[in-house]
């Protein structure tokens, strides 16, 4: 989508990258989504659970990172990022 | 010119080689590495390294380190060899089915490497023993299963000044880290509570029993657990200091994730709230989804059964978990329950265990929900009854 077309529409695009059982129930590993522009990492992750089981029973336990950094959750999302969904694993 | 230039490179090499067969030739294809040499060598066989956990993680890394020539080793684990610890947990045999792990682990590293001094710990680790084990060792490896564990060592190694290498797994996904590294500035790096802050409940977070695990997954981040460690005591670069690793063998991706220090890390943060060690086990059901499931922990089960008070045990598992090991009582596999004709009893509490108290919780919630009652299920199962009971 064109730059100027998607401020016009307040729109960002965003790659989702997911792990561990997050990405078996979700059945893909990443995925590109279209999300409002000025979305936070926390909105971000209310607004996926609420069609997401899985992440709404780990959403207090996922830790985002964006472009490869770990994030604070009231992080504000651009265009382009991605976003990997972190949760804690115990096996050893 | 010519005839010198020949000579001069030649003579170099056979004077390394000579230099390394006169340290040791054990360890002369390591110090040819120019970023070890003798020197990183030297630091090598002055290090002590601690592994807690002698399973999927710790067996490879141990090998490792024992064959690196790592001078001191100590290993932490009060757990049995059982059959199914074979697949991925190389140093045992069939016949250390049984054995207790932190032996019959020592005794094969022993064998491969005398000159390495191999200290046993056959205990769990636990907030009474943490920081007097952990004080006496250079650098930690955390090679566990679970999360009271996994707290207890960042906690114990940040209050103990050392740093840890962590590593865990999920079916074909391993994560891995060095935390609490001090850099030369002075300054810590983070550590696990940066990462993940609250430990998630348990049964969000299923282990290798529940989940499933390919066998060479934790050889290969347990491999890597060890090639950090090495790397450290050596003082080589590219340190996952302030770096998370997440690795991903199905695919064979690796990925890694910039760490920072939180300001409400309760040990390092603005205002450490923990001081000295806590109770891991309670820390770690704090946050449990399920407390509509009436539980009993560990010690007060033991009290009961010490005043002699009548409790219908129940294990859940699978009759080779049941036989490795187990607290009595009848073996009722969770796919034989039949939660129809299931009947509680009246007067005497019917108690439900499985390894970690998430099979056996899910049995309790269904029978509740088809109507039995006077039903509990034990807290942590097997796995926090030895660590705390046991150990």
């Amino acid at each position: 989508m064109d730059r100027a077309v998607k401020a016009e529409l307040k729109t960002i695009e965003a790659e989702l990258r997911w792990f561990s059982q997050l990405a078996e129930k979700r059945g893909v590993r990443s995925e590109t989504i279209t999300l409002p522009s000025g979305i936070t990492g926390a909105e971000l992750i209310s607004q996926l659970a609420k069609e997401f089981d899985e992440l709404n029973r780990m959403k207090k336990h996922v830790r985002l990172a964006v472009n490869q950094s770990y994030v604070e959750p009231f992080t504000v999302i651009h265009d382009g990022d991605e976003v990997a969904f972190i949760t804690p694993v115990s096996g050893g | 010119m010519l005839k010198i230039e020949k000579i001069a490179p030649s003579s170099r090499i056979g004077l390394n080689l000579h230099k390394a067969e006169a340290v040791n030739p054990r360890y002369s294809r390591q110090i040819a590495l120019p970023e070890v040499g003798a020197k990183g060598q030297k630091k090598l066989s002055q290090a002590s390294v601690l592994v807690v956990g002698a399973g999927g993680l710790g067996c490879p890394a141990l090998l490792a380190l024992t064959a690196a020539g790592v001078g001191r080793i100590g290993i932490v684990d009060g757990d049995r060899v059982e059959l199914s610890n074979l697949h991925r947990q190389m140093l045992y045999r069939e016949s250390d089915v049984g054995r207790l792990k932190a032996e019959a682990a020592a005794e094969r590293l022993r064998e491969r490497n005398s000159e390495v001094e191999i200290e046993t710990h056959p205990v769990y680790l636990s907030s009474e023993n943490g920081m007097e084990i952990i004080g006496g060792y250079d650098i930690i490896i955390d090679g566990t299963d679970n999360f009271p564990t996994r707290y207890l060592i960042n906690d114990a190694s940040v209050l103990s000044g050392k740093p840890f290498v962590y590593g865990s797994i999920y079916r074909f996904e391993g994560q891995l880290s060095l935390f609490n590294h001090l850099r030369e500035d002075g300054v810590r790096g983070p550590n696990y509570r940066d990462l993940f802050p609250e430990p998630p409940p348990a049964e969000l977070a299923p282990d290798c029993a529940d989940a499933g695990v390919l066998g060479v997954l934790p050889t290969m981040i347990g491999t890597m657990q060890a090639a950090e460690t090495i790397k450290w005591i050596a003082g080589l670069d590219g340190l996952l200091d302030g770096r998370l690793l997440l690795f991903d063998a199905l695919h064979l991706e690796s990925r890694h994730v910039g760490l920072s220090k939180r300001d409400d890390n309760p040990l390092t943060g603005a205002t450490p709230k923990i001081t000295g060690l806590i109770d891991y086990e309670v820390f770690c059901r704090s946050g449990s989804a399920d407390e509509s499931i009436p539980e009993i922990t560990p010690a007060e089960l033991s009290e009961k059964l010490k005043r002699g008070e009548s409790v219908r045990l129940i294990d859940v598992r699978s009759p080779e978990e049941h036989r490795a090991f187990n607290i009595g009582g009848e073996l009722i596999p969770v796919e034989k329950l039949d939660p129809d004709s299931f009947c509680s009893e009246h007067g005497r509490p019917s108690l439900f265990y499985c390894r970690t108290g998430r099979r056996s919780g899910k049995v309790v919630q269904r029978l509740i929900d088809s109507g039995a009652e006077n039903l509990f299920n034990l807290q942590g199962g097997m796995e926090a009854w030895k660590r705390i009971i046991n150990s």
